[in-house]
Protein backbone atom coordinates (compact mmCIF):
# COMPACT_ATOMS: atom_id res chain seq x y z
CA UNK A 1 0.00 0.00 0.00
CA UNK A 2 2.73 2.21 0.75
CA UNK A 3 3.72 2.43 -3.02
CA UNK A 4 0.24 3.08 -3.91
CA UNK A 5 0.46 5.81 -1.74
CA UNK A 6 3.74 6.93 -3.54
CA UNK A 7 2.44 6.69 -6.77
CA UNK A 8 -0.42 9.03 -5.32
CA UNK A 9 2.14 11.35 -4.17
CA UNK A 10 4.27 11.25 -7.17
CA UNK A 11 1.57 12.22 -9.62
CA UNK A 12 -0.12 14.67 -8.02
CA UNK A 13 3.27 16.47 -7.19
CA UNK A 14 4.18 16.38 -11.21
CA UNK A 15 1.53 18.86 -12.15
CA UNK A 16 2.65 21.64 -9.28
CA UNK A 17 5.83 23.40 -10.47
CA UNK A 18 6.37 23.94 -14.20
CA UNK A 19 8.46 26.18 -16.01
CA UNK A 20 7.55 27.62 -19.01
CA UNK A 21 8.33 25.28 -22.61
CA UNK A 22 12.04 26.05 -22.71
CA UNK A 23 12.37 22.38 -24.78
CA UNK A 24 14.91 22.40 -27.52
CA UNK A 25 13.79 23.32 -30.75
CA UNK A 26 15.69 20.34 -32.74
CA UNK A 27 15.08 17.41 -34.52
CA UNK A 28 16.80 15.30 -32.32
CA UNK A 29 14.94 16.78 -29.13
CA UNK A 30 11.35 16.47 -30.97
CA UNK A 31 12.61 12.94 -32.09
CA UNK A 32 13.13 11.62 -29.25
CA UNK A 33 10.55 13.39 -26.69
CA UNK A 34 7.74 13.78 -29.49
CA UNK A 35 7.89 11.31 -32.42
CA UNK A 36 9.44 8.62 -31.12
CA UNK A 37 6.94 7.55 -27.97
CA UNK A 38 3.98 8.55 -29.97
CA UNK A 39 4.53 8.29 -34.00
CA UNK A 40 7.18 5.53 -33.86
CA UNK A 41 5.66 3.03 -32.39
CA UNK A 42 6.57 -1.26 -33.16
CA UNK A 43 3.50 -0.90 -35.30
CA UNK A 44 3.52 2.05 -36.95
CA UNK A 45 6.75 4.59 -37.90
CA UNK A 46 9.22 2.51 -36.25
CA UNK A 47 12.26 0.82 -37.73
CA UNK A 48 10.64 -2.28 -37.60
CA UNK A 49 7.98 -1.31 -39.38
CA UNK A 50 8.29 1.92 -41.65
CA UNK A 51 4.10 1.97 -42.32
CA UNK A 52 4.08 3.95 -45.61
CA UNK A 53 7.72 4.45 -45.28
CA UNK A 54 8.12 7.01 -42.64
CA UNK A 55 10.02 6.33 -39.75
CA UNK A 56 10.03 8.44 -36.63
CA UNK A 57 11.81 6.64 -33.61
CA UNK A 58 15.60 7.60 -34.63
CA UNK A 59 17.06 10.92 -35.47
CA UNK A 60 18.10 9.60 -38.74
CA UNK A 61 15.12 8.28 -39.79
CA UNK A 62 13.04 11.32 -38.55
CA UNK A 63 15.27 13.26 -40.60
CA UNK A 64 15.17 11.37 -43.87
CA UNK A 65 11.20 10.61 -43.46
CA UNK A 66 10.67 14.55 -43.22
CA UNK A 67 12.79 15.67 -45.61
CA UNK A 68 12.47 13.49 -48.41
CA UNK A 69 8.43 13.08 -48.27
CA UNK A 70 8.58 16.19 -48.07
CA UNK A 71 6.69 16.63 -44.40
CA UNK A 72 8.16 20.02 -44.39
CA UNK A 73 9.39 22.19 -47.39
CA UNK A 74 11.86 25.44 -46.60
CA UNK A 75 12.05 27.80 -46.75
CA UNK A 76 8.33 28.44 -47.61
CA UNK A 77 6.98 25.98 -44.64
CA UNK A 78 9.26 28.08 -42.22
CA UNK A 79 7.22 31.55 -43.07
CA UNK A 80 4.04 29.16 -42.34
CA UNK A 81 4.43 26.40 -40.47
CA UNK A 82 0.60 25.67 -40.13
CA UNK A 83 0.87 24.82 -44.14
CA UNK A 84 3.60 21.77 -43.80
CA UNK A 85 2.42 18.89 -44.18
CA UNK A 86 3.86 17.96 -41.05
CA UNK A 87 1.74 20.08 -38.96
CA UNK A 88 -1.34 19.59 -41.03
CA UNK A 89 -0.94 15.44 -40.08
CA UNK A 90 -0.86 16.25 -36.49
CA UNK A 91 -3.76 18.68 -36.39
CA UNK A 92 -6.37 18.63 -39.11
CA UNK A 93 -5.30 15.49 -41.26
CA UNK A 94 -4.20 14.85 -44.52
CA UNK A 95 -5.41 12.40 -47.53
CA UNK A 96 -4.58 8.87 -46.65
CA UNK A 97 -1.46 7.18 -47.91
CA UNK A 98 -3.11 3.97 -47.65
CA UNK A 99 -5.72 4.27 -50.24
CA UNK A 100 -8.37 5.32 -47.01
CA UNK A 101 -11.10 7.90 -48.33
CA UNK A 102 -10.95 11.09 -45.76
CA UNK A 103 -8.53 13.33 -43.75
CA UNK A 104 -6.40 10.88 -41.22
CA UNK A 105 -5.10 12.67 -38.19
CA UNK A 106 -2.17 11.34 -37.11
CA UNK A 107 -0.92 9.75 -34.78
CA UNK A 108 -4.70 7.89 -34.91
CA UNK A 109 -4.53 5.95 -31.96
CA UNK A 110 -4.22 8.37 -29.55
CA UNK A 111 -4.16 12.36 -29.46
CA UNK A 112 -0.62 14.42 -29.28
CA UNK A 113 -0.25 16.92 -26.85
CA UNK A 114 -0.86 20.55 -27.95
CA UNK A 115 2.13 21.67 -26.23
CA UNK A 116 4.13 19.29 -28.73
CA UNK A 117 2.06 20.52 -31.69
CA UNK A 118 3.40 23.94 -30.95
CA UNK A 119 6.83 22.93 -30.26
CA UNK A 120 6.75 21.13 -33.54
CA UNK A 121 5.31 24.51 -35.12
CA UNK A 122 8.39 26.68 -33.06
CA UNK A 123 10.24 24.42 -34.45
CA UNK A 124 9.35 24.53 -38.27
CA UNK A 125 8.96 28.43 -37.54
CA UNK A 126 12.84 28.29 -36.28
CA UNK A 127 13.90 27.13 -39.51
CA UNK A 128 13.53 22.93 -38.92
CA UNK A 129 17.39 22.75 -37.59
CA UNK A 130 18.18 19.36 -38.04
CA UNK A 131 15.49 17.92 -40.92
CA UNK A 132 16.53 20.59 -43.40
CA UNK A 133 18.38 18.46 -46.02
CA UNK A 134 19.78 14.74 -45.81
CA UNK A 135 24.00 14.61 -45.40
CA UNK A 136 24.16 12.00 -47.54
CA UNK A 137 22.97 13.51 -50.25
CA UNK A 138 25.96 15.81 -50.22
CA UNK A 139 23.96 19.01 -51.77
CA UNK A 140 20.51 20.65 -50.97
CA UNK A 141 18.36 23.61 -51.99
CA UNK A 142 18.03 26.31 -49.81
CA UNK A 143 14.57 27.46 -51.77
CA UNK A 144 16.96 29.43 -53.95
CA UNK A 145 20.17 28.39 -54.46
CA UNK A 146 22.43 25.24 -54.00
CA UNK A 147 24.51 24.28 -50.91
CA UNK A 148 25.97 21.60 -49.01
CA UNK A 149 24.32 19.86 -46.42
CA UNK A 150 25.91 19.39 -43.00
CA UNK A 151 26.18 15.78 -41.08
CA UNK A 152 23.50 16.88 -38.71
CA UNK A 153 20.63 17.75 -41.38
CA UNK A 154 21.43 21.76 -41.98
CA UNK A 155 22.25 23.90 -44.46
CA UNK A 156 25.72 24.42 -44.65
CA UNK A 157 27.74 26.78 -47.30
CA UNK A 158 26.72 27.89 -50.72
CA UNK A 159 27.96 25.76 -53.29
CA UNK A 160 26.24 27.31 -56.50
CA UNK A 161 23.70 30.41 -57.40
CA UNK A 162 21.19 29.13 -59.55
CA UNK A 163 20.17 31.44 -62.78
CA UNK A 164 16.82 29.55 -62.02
CA UNK A 165 15.09 27.54 -59.40
CA UNK A 166 16.71 24.92 -57.31
CA UNK A 167 15.01 21.27 -56.82
CA UNK A 168 16.41 18.11 -55.04
CA UNK A 169 19.70 19.28 -55.03
CA UNK A 170 20.27 19.93 -58.38
CA UNK A 171 20.28 23.86 -60.08
CA UNK A 172 17.64 24.11 -62.77
CA UNK B 1 -0.40 0.61 -36.31
CA UNK B 2 -1.39 -1.06 -39.62
CA UNK B 3 -4.68 -1.02 -38.41
CA UNK B 4 -8.09 -1.59 -40.74
CA UNK B 5 -9.77 1.44 -40.21
CA UNK B 6 -13.18 3.00 -41.45
CA UNK B 7 -14.56 6.31 -41.29
CA UNK B 8 -17.58 6.58 -39.35
CA UNK B 9 -20.39 7.83 -40.58
CA UNK B 10 -19.81 6.77 -44.14
CA UNK B 11 -23.12 6.23 -45.36
CA UNK B 12 -21.46 4.61 -48.35
CA UNK B 13 -18.56 2.09 -47.65
CA UNK B 14 -16.35 1.04 -50.56
CA UNK B 15 -16.77 -2.54 -49.97
CA UNK B 16 -13.87 -3.57 -52.23
CA UNK B 17 -11.46 -1.08 -50.68
CA UNK B 18 -12.69 -2.39 -46.92
CA UNK B 19 -12.43 -5.89 -47.82
CA UNK B 20 -8.61 -5.59 -48.97
CA UNK B 21 -8.00 -3.39 -46.73
CA UNK B 22 -9.18 -5.98 -44.20
CA UNK B 23 -7.21 -8.78 -45.66
CA UNK B 24 -4.21 -6.93 -45.33
CA UNK B 25 -4.48 -5.90 -41.98
CA UNK B 26 -4.96 -9.41 -41.13
CA UNK B 27 -1.84 -10.32 -42.05
CA UNK B 28 0.05 -7.56 -41.34
CA UNK B 29 -0.44 -6.56 -37.80
CA UNK B 30 -0.39 -9.19 -35.47
CA UNK B 31 0.54 -8.11 -31.57
CA UNK B 32 1.49 -10.29 -29.39
CA UNK B 33 0.13 -10.22 -25.42
CA UNK B 34 1.26 -12.15 -22.63
CA UNK B 35 -0.86 -14.16 -19.84
CA UNK B 36 -2.30 -12.12 -16.79
CA UNK B 37 -0.37 -10.67 -14.26
CA UNK B 38 -3.18 -10.18 -12.11
CA UNK B 39 -3.31 -14.00 -11.29
CA UNK B 40 -0.26 -13.38 -9.45
CA UNK B 41 -0.93 -13.55 -5.84
CA UNK B 42 -4.63 -13.60 -6.48
CA UNK B 43 -4.27 -17.67 -7.59
CA UNK B 44 -0.79 -18.15 -7.53
CA UNK B 45 2.36 -16.71 -6.26
CA UNK B 46 4.60 -16.88 -9.00
CA UNK B 47 4.14 -16.40 -12.70
CA UNK B 48 6.16 -19.67 -13.06
CA UNK B 49 3.57 -21.21 -11.06
CA UNK B 50 1.34 -21.41 -14.20
CA UNK B 51 3.85 -21.09 -17.18
CA UNK B 52 7.05 -22.90 -18.39
CA UNK B 53 8.83 -18.96 -18.36
CA UNK B 54 9.86 -17.67 -15.14
CA UNK B 55 9.29 -14.31 -16.25
CA UNK B 56 5.19 -15.96 -17.32
CA UNK B 57 4.03 -15.48 -20.77
CA UNK B 58 3.33 -17.86 -23.17
CA UNK B 59 3.71 -21.65 -22.88
CA UNK B 60 1.23 -22.96 -19.77
CA UNK B 61 2.66 -25.60 -17.58
CA UNK B 62 0.78 -28.29 -15.74
CA UNK B 63 -0.58 -26.11 -13.38
CA UNK B 64 -1.39 -23.27 -15.26
CA UNK B 65 -3.31 -25.41 -17.90
CA UNK B 66 -5.40 -26.54 -14.57
CA UNK B 67 -6.07 -23.36 -13.75
CA UNK B 68 -7.05 -22.57 -17.41
CA UNK B 69 -9.95 -25.36 -16.98
CA UNK B 70 -10.80 -23.86 -13.38
CA UNK B 71 -11.30 -20.98 -14.45
CA UNK B 72 -13.56 -21.38 -17.58
CA UNK B 73 -16.91 -21.31 -17.47
CA UNK B 74 -17.74 -24.20 -19.86
CA UNK B 75 -14.37 -26.39 -18.97
CA UNK B 76 -13.00 -28.33 -22.03
CA UNK B 77 -9.21 -30.05 -21.92
CA UNK B 78 -6.64 -27.45 -22.26
CA UNK B 79 -4.08 -28.90 -23.21
CA UNK B 80 -2.26 -27.97 -26.60
CA UNK B 81 -4.77 -28.80 -29.50
CA UNK B 82 -7.73 -30.60 -26.83
CA UNK B 83 -4.74 -33.22 -26.39
CA UNK B 84 -5.76 -34.61 -29.17
CA UNK B 85 -2.25 -34.53 -30.63
CA UNK B 86 0.29 -36.93 -28.25
CA UNK B 87 3.44 -35.13 -27.98
CA UNK B 88 6.83 -36.69 -26.16
CA UNK B 89 7.12 -35.52 -23.04
CA UNK B 90 10.19 -33.56 -23.80
CA UNK B 91 8.21 -31.35 -25.97
CA UNK B 92 5.64 -28.63 -25.06
CA UNK B 93 3.53 -27.00 -28.24
CA UNK B 94 1.24 -23.83 -28.09
CA UNK B 95 -0.09 -20.94 -29.54
CA UNK B 96 -2.26 -18.17 -29.02
CA UNK B 97 -4.42 -16.10 -31.64
CA UNK B 98 -5.59 -12.66 -30.66
CA UNK B 99 -7.84 -10.26 -32.72
CA UNK B 100 -9.44 -6.79 -32.24
CA UNK B 101 -12.46 -4.77 -33.62
CA UNK B 102 -14.19 -1.79 -32.51
CA UNK B 103 -14.42 2.20 -32.09
CA UNK B 104 -11.15 4.54 -31.90
CA UNK B 105 -11.69 8.20 -31.16
CA UNK B 106 -8.27 10.09 -31.74
CA UNK B 107 -9.96 12.31 -31.70
CA UNK B 108 -11.09 11.30 -35.51
CA UNK B 109 -13.58 9.01 -35.07
CA UNK B 110 -12.62 5.64 -36.54
CA UNK B 111 -13.82 1.62 -37.15
CA UNK B 112 -10.93 -0.44 -36.57
CA UNK B 113 -10.74 -3.94 -36.99
CA UNK B 114 -6.86 -5.77 -36.71
CA UNK B 115 -5.06 -8.97 -35.44
CA UNK B 116 -2.96 -9.11 -32.13
CA UNK B 117 -1.59 -12.12 -32.33
CA UNK B 118 -0.68 -14.64 -34.16
CA UNK B 119 1.91 -17.22 -32.47
CA UNK B 120 3.17 -21.12 -32.16
CA UNK B 121 5.39 -21.39 -29.14
CA UNK B 122 7.52 -24.55 -28.56
CA UNK B 123 9.64 -25.79 -25.45
CA UNK B 124 11.72 -29.06 -25.56
CA UNK B 125 13.62 -29.52 -22.25
CA UNK B 126 16.45 -32.06 -21.85
CA UNK B 127 17.18 -32.95 -18.39
CA UNK B 128 17.80 -29.01 -16.91
CA UNK B 129 18.17 -27.35 -20.34
CA UNK B 130 14.84 -25.83 -22.05
CA UNK B 131 14.72 -24.63 -25.62
CA UNK B 132 12.05 -21.86 -26.14
CA UNK B 133 11.34 -20.41 -29.34
CA UNK B 134 7.78 -18.34 -30.67
CA UNK B 135 7.32 -18.25 -34.31
CA UNK B 136 4.86 -16.04 -35.61
CA UNK B 137 3.21 -13.21 -37.99
CA UNK B 138 4.84 -9.70 -37.36
CA UNK B 139 3.66 -6.15 -39.58
CA UNK B 140 5.82 -6.45 -42.45
CA UNK B 141 8.46 -3.32 -42.88
CA UNK B 142 7.87 -1.81 -45.65
CA UNK B 143 9.64 -2.09 -48.65
CA UNK B 144 10.44 -5.16 -47.36
CA UNK B 145 6.99 -6.78 -46.95
CA UNK B 146 8.17 -10.07 -48.78
CA UNK B 147 10.73 -11.19 -45.80
CA UNK B 148 9.55 -9.96 -42.84
CA UNK B 149 6.08 -11.38 -42.63
CA UNK B 150 6.76 -13.69 -40.21
CA UNK B 151 9.99 -14.00 -37.38
CA UNK B 152 10.96 -15.73 -34.30
CA UNK B 153 9.99 -12.94 -31.43
CA UNK B 154 11.26 -15.40 -28.33
CA UNK B 155 13.92 -17.61 -28.69
CA UNK B 156 16.37 -18.39 -25.96
CA UNK B 157 18.37 -21.43 -24.06
CA UNK B 158 17.13 -21.83 -20.59
CA UNK B 159 19.01 -23.86 -17.62
CA UNK B 160 17.46 -24.41 -14.27
CA UNK B 161 19.22 -25.68 -11.00
CA UNK B 162 15.98 -27.60 -10.08
CA UNK B 163 14.90 -29.03 -13.30
CA UNK B 164 11.10 -29.63 -13.49
CA UNK B 165 10.96 -26.91 -10.59
CA UNK B 166 9.30 -23.78 -10.75
CA UNK B 167 11.63 -22.30 -8.41
CA UNK B 168 15.47 -22.28 -8.10
CA UNK B 169 17.59 -20.84 -10.09
CA UNK B 170 17.00 -19.79 -14.22
CA UNK B 171 19.82 -18.94 -16.58
CA UNK B 172 18.72 -17.69 -19.76
CA UNK B 173 20.45 -16.49 -23.32
CA UNK B 174 18.68 -15.70 -26.14
CA UNK B 175 15.93 -13.31 -27.65
CA UNK B 176 13.16 -12.70 -25.28
CA UNK B 177 12.19 -9.13 -22.92
CA UNK B 178 13.59 -8.69 -20.67
CA UNK B 179 11.95 -9.27 -17.39
CA UNK B 180 11.16 -5.59 -15.75
CA UNK B 181 8.55 -4.03 -13.95
CA UNK B 182 4.72 -5.55 -13.62
CA UNK B 183 5.15 -7.13 -17.28
CA UNK B 184 1.38 -6.46 -17.65
CA UNK B 185 -0.17 -8.06 -20.60
CA UNK B 186 -1.56 -5.20 -22.63
CA UNK B 187 1.30 -3.59 -24.46
CA UNK B 188 -0.82 -0.42 -24.58
CA UNK B 189 -0.66 -0.29 -20.79
CA UNK B 190 1.30 2.99 -19.89
CA UNK B 191 4.06 1.60 -18.15
CA UNK B 192 4.60 -0.35 -20.96
CA UNK B 193 3.90 1.45 -23.72
CA UNK B 194 6.05 4.46 -22.20
CA UNK B 195 8.32 2.21 -19.59
CA UNK B 196 10.50 0.51 -21.42
CA UNK B 197 8.94 -2.58 -22.50
CA UNK B 198 7.11 -2.00 -25.44
CA UNK B 199 5.79 -4.20 -27.83
CA UNK B 200 8.27 -5.99 -29.94
CA UNK B 201 10.92 -4.97 -27.50
CA UNK B 202 12.65 -7.58 -27.07
CA UNK B 203 16.64 -7.87 -27.77
CA UNK B 204 19.15 -10.46 -27.33
CA UNK B 205 20.61 -10.73 -24.04
CA UNK B 206 21.39 -13.24 -21.13
CA UNK B 207 19.51 -13.66 -17.77
CA UNK B 208 20.08 -14.42 -14.23
CA UNK B 209 17.18 -15.48 -12.43
CA UNK B 210 16.16 -16.57 -9.20
CA UNK B 211 12.52 -17.10 -8.43
CA UNK B 212 11.15 -18.51 -4.87
CA UNK B 213 7.88 -18.43 -3.31
CA UNK B 214 8.38 -15.59 -1.16
CA UNK B 215 10.65 -13.31 -3.54
CA UNK B 216 12.37 -13.31 -7.09
CA UNK B 217 15.13 -11.63 -8.58
CA UNK B 218 16.02 -11.00 -12.36
CA UNK B 219 18.89 -9.49 -14.01
CA UNK B 220 19.15 -8.96 -17.76
CA UNK B 221 21.82 -7.68 -19.86
CA UNK B 222 20.89 -6.85 -23.51
CA UNK B 223 22.14 -5.60 -27.11
CA UNK B 224 19.45 -4.38 -30.03
CA UNK B 225 18.98 -6.85 -32.33
CA UNK B 226 21.74 -6.86 -35.15
CA UNK B 227 19.91 -9.29 -37.24
CA UNK B 228 17.05 -6.91 -38.46
CA UNK B 229 15.59 -3.23 -37.92
CA UNK B 230 14.75 -3.60 -34.50
CA UNK B 231 12.08 -1.76 -32.39
CA UNK B 232 14.25 -1.01 -29.52
CA UNK B 233 17.67 0.25 -30.44
CA UNK B 234 18.90 0.05 -26.92
CA UNK B 235 21.86 -1.92 -24.94
CA UNK B 236 22.36 -1.79 -22.14
CA UNK B 237 20.82 -4.29 -18.49
CA UNK B 238 17.69 -4.07 -17.27
CA UNK B 239 16.86 -5.23 -13.41
CA UNK B 240 13.73 -5.93 -10.95
CA UNK B 241 13.34 -7.45 -7.81
CA UNK B 242 10.20 -8.53 -6.11
CA UNK B 243 9.68 -9.18 -2.53
CA UNK B 244 6.44 -11.03 -1.24
CA UNK B 245 6.23 -10.41 2.28
CA UNK B 246 3.02 -12.26 2.75
CA UNK B 247 0.54 -14.54 1.10
CA UNK B 248 -0.77 -11.65 -0.56
CA UNK B 249 1.56 -8.84 -1.01
CA UNK B 250 4.23 -7.87 -3.32
CA UNK B 251 6.74 -5.26 -3.39
CA UNK B 252 9.12 -4.74 -6.18
CA UNK B 253 11.76 -2.20 -7.10
CA UNK B 254 13.20 -2.03 -11.21
CA UNK B 255 16.11 0.02 -12.81
CA UNK B 256 17.62 -0.21 -16.50
CA UNK B 257 19.74 2.12 -18.16
CA UNK B 258 19.74 1.74 -22.31
CA UNK B 259 22.04 3.18 -24.73
CA UNK B 260 21.05 3.85 -28.26
CA UNK B 261 22.75 6.25 -30.79
CA UNK B 262 20.74 8.77 -30.09
CA UNK B 263 20.11 8.92 -26.00
CA UNK B 264 20.90 7.11 -22.70
CA UNK B 265 18.22 6.46 -20.38
CA UNK B 266 17.78 5.80 -17.04
CA UNK B 267 14.61 4.37 -15.39
CA UNK B 268 14.22 3.22 -11.81
CA UNK B 269 10.66 2.96 -10.72
CA UNK B 270 8.68 0.77 -7.47
CA UNK B 271 5.89 -1.54 -7.98
CA UNK B 272 3.52 -2.53 -5.63
CA UNK B 273 0.96 -5.77 -5.26
CA UNK B 274 -1.55 -6.47 -2.78
CA UNK B 275 -4.71 -9.16 -2.81
CA UNK B 276 -7.84 -8.24 -1.02
CA UNK B 277 -9.50 -12.32 -0.73
CA UNK B 278 -12.79 -11.20 0.88
CA UNK B 279 -13.68 -8.89 -2.22
CA UNK B 280 -11.53 -11.04 -4.49
CA UNK B 281 -9.52 -8.13 -5.46
CA UNK B 282 -6.19 -8.06 -6.67
CA UNK B 283 -4.28 -4.14 -6.74
CA UNK B 284 -0.90 -3.63 -8.39
CA UNK B 285 1.02 -0.24 -9.20
CA UNK B 286 4.04 0.76 -10.69
CA UNK B 287 5.46 4.18 -10.58
CA UNK B 288 8.82 4.73 -12.56
CA UNK B 289 11.11 8.07 -13.46
CA UNK B 290 13.04 7.75 -16.50
CA UNK B 291 15.95 10.19 -17.36
CA UNK B 292 16.30 10.48 -21.40
CA UNK B 293 20.04 12.17 -21.87
CA UNK B 294 19.76 13.24 -25.34
CA UNK B 295 22.86 13.06 -27.59
CA UNK B 296 22.17 16.43 -28.96
CA UNK B 297 21.09 18.53 -25.93
CA UNK B 298 18.31 17.75 -23.60
CA UNK B 299 17.46 15.43 -20.77
CA UNK B 300 13.39 15.54 -20.15
CA UNK B 301 12.12 13.54 -17.39
CA UNK B 302 9.50 10.97 -17.91
CA UNK B 303 7.27 10.00 -15.19
CA UNK B 304 4.65 6.95 -16.02
CA UNK B 305 2.43 5.02 -13.75
CA UNK B 306 -0.45 2.77 -13.68
CA UNK B 307 -2.41 1.99 -11.16
CA UNK B 308 -4.81 -1.71 -11.79
CA UNK B 309 -7.40 -3.39 -9.72
CA UNK B 310 -8.53 -6.21 -10.69
CA UNK B 311 -11.67 -8.34 -9.22
CA UNK B 312 -13.17 -11.64 -10.11
CA UNK B 313 -17.58 -11.72 -10.26
CA UNK B 314 -16.79 -14.90 -10.72
CA UNK B 315 -14.40 -17.74 -11.68
CA UNK B 316 -14.59 -16.91 -15.37
CA UNK B 317 -15.52 -13.30 -15.32
CA UNK B 318 -12.72 -10.98 -14.26
CA UNK B 319 -12.62 -6.92 -14.69
CA UNK B 320 -9.52 -5.15 -14.74
CA UNK B 321 -9.71 -1.16 -14.06
CA UNK B 322 -6.82 0.98 -14.77
CA UNK B 323 -5.68 4.63 -14.09
CA UNK B 324 -2.58 5.20 -16.30
CA UNK B 325 -0.51 8.65 -15.83
CA UNK B 326 2.70 9.43 -18.57
CA UNK B 327 3.87 13.01 -18.32
CA UNK B 328 6.55 12.97 -21.23
CA UNK B 329 8.51 16.48 -19.36
CA UNK B 330 7.40 16.63 -15.73
CA UNK B 331 8.87 20.27 -16.05
CA UNK B 332 6.85 21.20 -18.59
CA UNK B 333 2.75 22.17 -18.45
CA UNK B 334 -0.19 20.33 -19.74
CA UNK B 335 1.89 17.31 -21.29
CA UNK B 336 0.77 15.08 -18.96
CA UNK B 337 -1.54 12.35 -19.94
CA UNK B 338 -4.05 10.03 -18.15
CA UNK B 339 -6.12 6.97 -18.79
CA UNK B 340 -9.38 5.39 -17.66
CA UNK B 341 -8.80 1.61 -18.66
CA UNK B 342 -12.14 -0.78 -18.05
CA UNK B 343 -11.32 -4.04 -19.75
CA UNK B 344 -13.74 -7.17 -18.83
CA UNK B 345 -12.74 -10.71 -19.56
CA UNK B 346 -14.53 -13.60 -20.21
CA UNK B 347 -12.85 -17.01 -19.87
CA UNK B 348 -15.42 -18.97 -21.61
CA UNK B 349 -13.26 -22.13 -22.78
CA UNK B 350 -10.26 -23.28 -21.43
CA UNK B 351 -9.10 -22.49 -24.77
CA UNK B 352 -10.91 -19.04 -25.27
CA UNK B 353 -11.44 -15.82 -24.25
CA UNK B 354 -13.26 -13.18 -25.15
CA UNK B 355 -12.38 -8.98 -23.72
CA UNK B 356 -13.87 -5.96 -23.56
CA UNK B 357 -10.81 -3.39 -23.87
CA UNK B 358 -11.93 0.60 -23.01
CA UNK B 359 -10.17 3.46 -22.35
CA UNK B 360 -10.55 6.95 -21.84
CA UNK B 361 -7.50 9.34 -22.25
CA UNK B 362 -6.91 12.88 -21.72
CA UNK B 363 -4.45 15.79 -21.51
CA UNK B 364 -3.84 17.94 -18.40
CA UNK B 365 -6.48 16.27 -15.97
CA UNK B 366 -8.67 17.38 -18.72
CA UNK B 367 -8.46 21.26 -18.00
CA UNK B 368 -9.95 23.01 -20.34
CA UNK B 369 -8.59 26.43 -19.67
CA UNK B 370 -11.04 29.59 -20.38
CA UNK B 371 -7.96 31.50 -21.51
CA UNK B 372 -7.14 31.30 -25.19
CA UNK B 373 -3.56 32.12 -24.80
CA UNK B 374 -3.21 29.14 -22.50
CA UNK B 375 -4.88 26.12 -24.11
CA UNK B 376 -5.92 23.23 -22.26
CA UNK B 377 -3.57 19.83 -22.93
CA UNK B 378 -5.27 18.32 -26.04
CA UNK B 379 -8.24 16.82 -27.34
CA UNK B 380 -9.49 13.40 -25.57
CA UNK B 381 -9.47 10.23 -27.29
CA UNK B 382 -10.44 6.95 -26.39
CA UNK B 383 -11.53 3.68 -27.41
CA UNK B 384 -13.58 0.75 -27.31
CA UNK B 385 -13.04 -2.20 -28.49
CA UNK B 386 -13.90 -6.42 -28.45
CA UNK B 387 -10.85 -8.75 -28.72
CA UNK B 388 -11.05 -12.57 -29.11
CA UNK B 389 -8.44 -14.76 -27.82
CA UNK B 390 -7.70 -18.57 -28.70
CA UNK B 391 -5.21 -20.48 -27.05
CA UNK B 392 -3.83 -23.49 -29.21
Amino acid sequence: MRSLAWLALVIASAGCTRDADDRPKTLAYITEAILAPTCGKAECHSTFAQTVGDVFDTVVGARYTIVHDPLISLPADQMAPTGSQLYQSITTGLPSRQGLSGLVRMPYDAPMPNEDIYLIEAWIAAGAEGAQCIPDNGFACDGKDLVACTADGNFGELQMTCSGSCSNGVCL
Amino acid sequence: MQRVVLERGLPVIKHALVVIAIVAGLVTAAKPAHAYPQFQLARDATCSGCHVNPAGGGLLNENGMAAAEAMSQFGDPPEFMYNKIPLPSWLELGGELRNIAGYFKSPQDYLALFPMQADVYAAATFKAFQIHVTVGYRPPEYGNEAATYVWSREHYLQWQSDAGSNEGLFIRAGRFMPVFGLRLAEHVDYTRQYGGTPLYGETYGAAVEYVKEGYEAHLTGFVHDPLIDPVNHDNGAAAYVEWRPTKHAAIGAEGLVGVSKDEKTYRGGLTGKYYFASPDVLVQAEVQLANHVLDAGGAPTTLVGYLLASHWFSSSIMLDIGLGHYDEDIRVRNLERDCIDLNLHWFMLSHLELILNNRVELFAFGRTNGNPTEPSGGPTGGWSLLQLHYRL
